[in-house]
């Protein structure tokens, strides 16, 4: 790819950017949000289309107009939310769009299936290819992604931030069979904030800043630092991680808390744990281990089964999500497009959303217009969201810049208690530290918080202490806890 | 009995047709209120073709009136953006002003006797054959399953190579075919065309579809089960029941009230296809 450009509206997402991968390797594209590298790969992937730049594959110039000729160009993408259509089966996910026939014959498309999913080493019988969708852990979502990919036997497969949903184990298995891929001819295109995933499995890298190309190096020249320096374009201070604070009256006590699920198992089965002012607790534990229901019956959204929880010493169980927002609650929740934003409205409305029936804000029926605008006006700049004006709609946004706005309307809002939910997803390295240090400034000031992650390093790196979820239990290990511990707690095993 | 059983066919004819139609459309992910006016539109048109050129060019020019109908409506949702309930609202107005106004207008008013239509039978057949082709389409073919993908969620769909643009377009066609067939019927069946004859069958229809989640097989049952109440009327109309007469009013209502408490029962369990009415 050369002398890439791109325009959105205002906002110049790339500016003469090249890049060039070689057959068979797995390349690295690092860079902040806003870096333009999703931009990038969408344009090679026919998504977007480049203002100006040519694109040649093997050689040969291509114009590719829409996705379905990066398709039959051999270019197969996986993108940061999945292309999975819910409503279909694994096996019609897998051919969508690539179907062999008119008329299909599942017996043998399902015969070559497992064929494929073989040989990556996954055991996929006709009872798995049956199954919906819909019910897919994200682990298992990516694994069918890639599968997708290799039926359309592409050759070049772009992998957008592919690990972040997943467990550190399902990670090391999704690159184990991305090596083994380029063996056979296949070149991948890692797009990543994780520096480690660089320099343990990319050839090379390539970074980019502000849509803007700065460097391409061999990953074998290259160590953490100095591509942290050339991504952020200034030296990071590694933050230290903060000592357990000594055990003060807890503000928000959970007891034997138990959240149904639509049918089998609770999902959250009597967690119990406390939190004292000042401290930010991280909750551990591979997606799917009964977080998002803790969180949302702590907000009060979903009903709790059983248990009790204590606010100040008040039970606090049967109050409205509104009362507890009220009393500074605050979420940044895990589906930001689901639940953090309305994607059609302005920056400005979106600052407030869930906090608008605060006194700061309303009065009585009545918005406090200028209140709100210069809330907005706070929290956009508290992360360095980048934005094409307060009035233009938050979908405009990238992804990263979106999660930067939606983390600072909670850190900025007075919070006493709040719970993020992957706070990093989406962020890039100096983003993640610049929230969680306002994360910790809140502490300081006597909040209390609650973060779940799937990254443990990242939990270990910034909260007091760190509980684990495995499997619907809250499991409160030893304060000083050490990483092969809470590994193996996360998956079950003992401490 | 057996004369329950013919009734109930005859009553659900225009139903399974017109759910049929309903059901290309919504899996396509594109909302349609229409059904009603597709079909009175067509039963209209039939009737007059009809009295004019014969029975076939009668169907065949429903079907098109109807698909004509149906483009509107895609052109409305996909190219210009109205909301999707709103179009099918005003074609529904559209078709019972229009076909009140045609009908009165172009038929002469002496003329008496039945309109001369191709047999209920050739309906009846179609309104058993509809649902099990669809059946297989969806689950054998590319297209079918390009359907449900364009109707769960456009926009990954379009990221997989499809255009849902384009298959919205061909299921609504087919919207027009089926909900064509089964205006042409209403016709056939009484062999005179009266004003507002399709009486909320298109809204039935579409309450069958929501009751059978969107799914061929069970949206037929639910209209086989809206065919069945309604022959109650035609049989036990004036008739005393266990020596009460029960008002005619009531046999009449009979489906339009099961329909209201059927959705309301009904509508616990969410099968609604995720992009209906997305683009």
């Amino acid at each position: 790819m050369r002398g890439i450009s791109k325009q959105f509206g205002r906002v110049q997402a790339l500016d003469n950017v090249g890049l060039t991968v070689e057959s068979g390797s797995i390349h690295g594209v690092v860079g902040e949000n806003g870096a333009g590298k999703s931009t990038l790969m969408k344009v090679l992937y026919g998504a977007y289309q480049a203002d100006s730049g040519e694109v040649r594959v093997n050689g040969k110039a291509v114009n590719i107009r829409s996705s379905k000729e990066a398709i039959a160009l051999g270019i197969g993408m996986v993108s940061q939310h999945y292309g999975i259509v819910p409503e279909l089966t694994l096996l019609d996910n897998l051919i969508l769009g690539a179907e062999p026939s008119v008329v299909l014959d599942k017996g043998k498309i399902r015969e070559r299936a497992s064929k494929i999913a073989a040989s990556i080493g996954l055991d996929y019988g006709p009872e798995i290819w049956d199954r919906d969708a819909s019910a897919m852990s994200a682990s298992e979502a990516q694994r069918l992604e890639i599968l997708k990919l290799l039926w359309r036997e592409a050759k070049i497969m772009i992998l957008d931030e592919p690990t972040a949903m997943l467990s550190p184990k399902d990670g090391e298995a999704l690159f184990g069979s991305l090596r083994a891929l380029t063996k056979e001819g296949a070149t991948v295109l890692l797009v990543t904030h994780r520096l480690p995933e660089i320099m343990e499995y990319c050839d090379r890298v390539t970074v980019l800043r502000g849509g803007k190309w700065i460097a391409d190096v061999p990953v074998s020249e290259a160590n953490p630092e100095m591509l942290s320096e050339l991504i952020v374009g200034r030296t990071l201070t590694a933050s230290e991680r903060p000592k357990p604070i000594a055990p003060t009256p807890p503000v928000l006590e959970v007891k034997s808390l138990s959240v149904a699920r639509d049918r089998g198992t609770d999902a959250v089965q009597k967690a119990s744990f406390e939190l004292s002012p000042g401290e930010l607790v991280g909750i551990a534990g591979v997606d799917g281990s009964g977080q998002a229901e803790l969180f949302r019956a702590l907000l009060g959204v979903t009903p709790i089964r059983e248990g009790e929880m204590l606010w100040h010493r008040k039970a606090i169980s049967n109050e409205p999500t509104e009362k507890r927002i009220e009393l500074g609650w605050r979420i940044l929740p895990e589906d930001r497009l689901q639940e953090g934003i309305i994607s059609d409205w302005s920056l400005i409305e979106n600052s407030t959303l869930g906090l608008h029936r605060l006194p700061k804000f309303s009065d009585g029926g009545k918005v406090r217009v200028p209140e709100r605008a210069a809330f907005a006006q706070k929290a956009a700049e508290k992360f360095g969201t980048k934005h094409g004006g307060l009035e233009t709609s938050i979908g405009g946004l990238s992804g990263g810049n979106q999660q930067r706005f939606v983390a600072a309307r909670m850190t900025e809002s007075g919070p006493k208690l709040f719970l993020a939910f992957q706070p990093s997803r989406g962020l890039d390295i100096a983003a993640t530290e610049d929230l969680y240090a306002a994360m910790q400034e809140r502490c300081r000031e006597g909040a209390a918080g609650l973060v779940v992650s799937f990254d443990l390093d990242e939990l270990m790196a910034h909260c007091h202490r760190v509980l684990v979820m495995f499997s619907g239990k809250v499991v409160v290990p030893a304060a000083d806890a050490d990483r092969d511990t809470l590994g193996r707690l996360m998956v079950g095993g003992e401490a | 009995m057996l004369n329950t059983v013919l009734l109930t066919l005859s009553m659900a004819t225009p139903l399974v047709l017109a759910a049929m139609a309903g059901y290309c459309s919504e899996r396509s992910g594109v909302i349609n209120i229409g059904l009603e006016g597709k079909m009175l539109m067509a039963a209209c048109v039939s009737a007059l073709v009809s009295i004019s050129h014969g029975p076939v060019l009668g169907v065949l020019a429903a079907i098109l009136a109807a698909i004509i109908m149906s483009l509107v409506h895609w052109l409305a949702t996909q190219r210009f953006g109205i909301d999707h309930v709103i179009s099918g609202m005003s074609l529904n107005a559209i078709s019972a002003g229009a076909t009140n106004f045609m009908f009165t207008r172009f038929s002469d008013p002496d003329r008496s006797g039945r309109i001369g239509t191709l047999p209920p039978l050739f309906y009846q057949v179609c309104a058993i054959a509809a649902p099990l082709a669809l059946l297989v389409y969806v689950a054998k073919t590319r297209g079918g399953l390009w359907l449900v993908a364009a109707g769960s969620d456009p926009e990954k769909a379009r990221l997989a190579g499809l255009q849902p643009d384009r298959i919205r377009l061909f299921a609504l066609i087919a919207t027009g075919l089926f909900s064509g067939l089964a205006g042409a019927y209403l016709v056939a069946d009484t062999g005179v065309f009266t004003d507002n004859m399709t009486a909320g069958r298109g809204y039935i229809a579409l309450a069958a579809l929501i009751l059978g989640g969107w799914r061929v097989g069970q949206t037929a049952l639910a209209c086989l089960a809206f065919g069945f109440l309604s022959s109650l009327n035609l049989l036990f109309q004036g008739t005393d029941l266990a020596g009460v007469a029960l008002p005619s009013e009531f046999w009449t209502s009979l489906p339009y009230l099961a329909t209201v408490i059927a959705l309301a029962g009904f509508l616990g369990k969410q099968r609604t296809p995720a992009g209906l009415g997305k683009t």
